[in-house]
């Protein structure tokens, strides 16, 4: 490399302000919240040093506990369906070109719930839902009356339902990626298999998979830290009810904090919150990188 | 045989595309309904209800938290911006003793969900005395719009080739005039579609805005419309309305500049 490349007192210089802003907003907070997380605090009066019992807490507090459960649960929703049925589709329309006209419209429009606010999307959904709406329209009109409810408070659908929000949002970011990752694998790859006897399933394993795995692996990254980061969502569609069925780690921090006003107990569901987002982070760029 | 093939795709795009804008035509044909409508299903009746969107302006106040979100985008987007670029540069161009720490330093911030930190903030930025204005939002999302903006920048950076930059700095030209003369001129389209992101993310932002800001005069577009929402729960057009109010800027801009962000996306996030 060249010598004035190497000069770390420059490289300070252009990268300080972003640093600067990303330590004092982000980083300071998040330590403070790791301090408070060791204290029982109301508020108002003095905080009192509670050692790690705010945490034995989160694991134990039914209401806690759970919310980290259902936030499992939506990775699933979130993330793995998404992941899965964004490669089986990105397969199906491999032949179509990305420049023809419905090619182009259609990546529009199949892009815009990233672009969309969550709250937006929350209130969307919530009417779709409702027991006059769209979703129980649809089943009356194909003879399904008695499947039709009011989703959101079901305590067995509410959770299910949110999840599905989550396969809307996620899908098509998943299928334009991974389409647009098939255009860029060399031809030259299929052929051989085909020449070697493989079918269409052989090519898919052996080749498009591995193929995919920066679009998977950010693809994955993505959903995942959506499905952990549920608190817009389930605050408009069910401010986690129906009796706690759809409570997520983030509005349960919220509700620890501003309604029961326990902060500490609040920060450390909220540092064991970003762990998990962290870990799972980990988990999956570790587990894509070498397949 | 292809023909067969080539339908059947073209089917299962179609499909996905009525999938998706489902949720979106649903809302936007009840707000076109009578304010007495009582079903949420998609109806198609003849008399189309434009005054729903005068209502829910009036009544939901959205000039101002138009205004309010607004102000917020314009100081956010050009300094995010601006930052990002910078740094984005520093760890493209440069060597550096623990360059890669402090890089995935950053990258842990994409982990961090706001949700986590939001406490903290709310007692920090009362004893800075600005809880409550539009600074509570715009400063922390500043610091969380970072890791992505430079990660964004140094992988964009790092496709360039790499001739360019050795030949310029052979000549004798400061870093800073690489930057400015050579890169920033042939990464025009990769900045715009950080702050085209950039603008999407804090215009739609909610959680810091919703627990930070409780002046009701001082309300971004998004917390301003949870609270219309609960107010008028009974009118479901007109809330239908708000709703449609508040995303219209958003698509339209997307629209607009949609061959930056999902040709941005698409070519750019993974390398």
């Amino acid at each position: 490399m060249k010598k004035g490349r190497d000069s770390g007192f420059e490289a300070i210089l252009f990268v300080i302000p972003a640093l600067s802003f990303y330590l004092l907003f982000v980083i300071t907070p998040w330590i403070s919240a790791i301090s408070f997380s060791f204290f029982n605090w109301d508020g108002i009066g003095s905080a009192v040093w509670n050692g790690f019992k705010n945490y034995s807490e989160v694991f134990h507090d039914p209401e806690q506990i759970n919310s980290i459960k259902h936030s499992v649960v939506l990775i699933g929703f979130f993330s793995v369906v998404p992941v899965t049925l964004g490669l089986i589709l990105a397969n199906l329309i491999s032949n179509l070109r990305a420049t023809s006209l419905i090619g182009r419209i259609s990546r529009v429009i199949i892009f815009l719930p990233q672009v969309l606010p969550l709250i937006a999307v929350g209130i969307a959904w919530k009417l779709m839902y409702a027991s006059q709406g769209v979703i129980n329209q649809f089943l009356r009109n194909v003879g399904l009356e008695e499947s039709t409810r009011g989703w959101l408070g079901d305590f067995n659908f509410a959770l299910p339902a949110i999840g599905f929000v989550g396969i809307w949002l996620g899908s098509g970011l998943c299928l334009l990626l991974f389409n647009s990752g098939i255009q860029k694998i060399d031809q030259h790859l299929f052929e051989a298999v085909q020449i070697d006897g493989g079918g269409r399933i052989r090519a898919f394993i052996s080749v498009t998979l591995p193929s995919l795995r920066p679009e998977i692996r950010f693809a994955s990254t993505i959903t995942m830290i959506a499905a952990l980061s549920g608190f817009d969502l389930v605050y408009v569609m069910t401010s986690g009810g129906p009796g706690g069925a759809t409570l997520v780690p983030g509005l349960e921090v919220f509700r620890l904090a501003f309604a029961y006003h326990r902060f500490g107990q609040a920060c450390a569901l909220a540092v064991v919150l970003s762990l998990i987002t962290f870990l799972f982070i980990l988990l999956v760029n570790r587990l894509l990188k070498d397949i | 045989m292809i023909k067969i093939e080539s339908a059947l795709s073209k089917s299962f795009l179609i499909l996905m595309v009525l999938f998706t804008i489902l949720p979106v035509f649903a809302i936007f044909n009840l707000s076109l309904q009578p304010a007495t409508a009582l079903s949420t299903g998609i109806s198609f009746s003849r008399n189309l209800n434009f005054h729903n969107y005068l209502d829910a302006w009036r009544m939901g106040n959205f000039g101002q938290l138009y205004l309010n979100s607004l102000g917020i985008s314009l100081v956010i987007v050009p300094i995010a911006t601006c930052f990002a670029v910078l740094g984005g540069f520093g760890f493209y161009y440069f060597n550096f003793r623990n360059k890669k720490y402090l890089f995935n330093f950053f990258l842990l911030g994409m982990t961090l969900p706001y949700e986590a930190i939001v406490i903290p903030l709310y007692y920090g930025l009362n004893s800075l005395g600005i809880l409550n204005t539009s600074w509570s939002v715009i400063l922390p999302l500043l610091g969380g719009f970072m890791p992505f903006g430079i990660f964004w920048m140094r992988s964009y950076f790092s496709s360039l080739p790499n001739e360019l930059a050795e030949a310029a700095s052979i000549d004798g030209a400061s870093s800073f005039q690489i930057l400015l003369k050579i890169i920033l001129p042939i990464s025009k389209s990769a900045i715009l579609s950080l702050s085209i992101f950039y603008y999407i993310w804090s215009w739609n932002h909610f959680i810091l805005s919703m627990i930070l800001i409780q002046d009701a005069t001082r309300r971004t577009v998004t917390t301003g419309l949870t609270a219309f929402v609960g107010q008028y729960s009974q009118n479901l057009p007109l809330l239908c309305a708000g709703t449609m109010t508040v995303i219209a800027p958003t698509i339209l801009f997307f629209i607009i500049f949609q061959r930056h962000t999902v040709k941005g996306i698409l070519d750019g996030a993974v390398k």
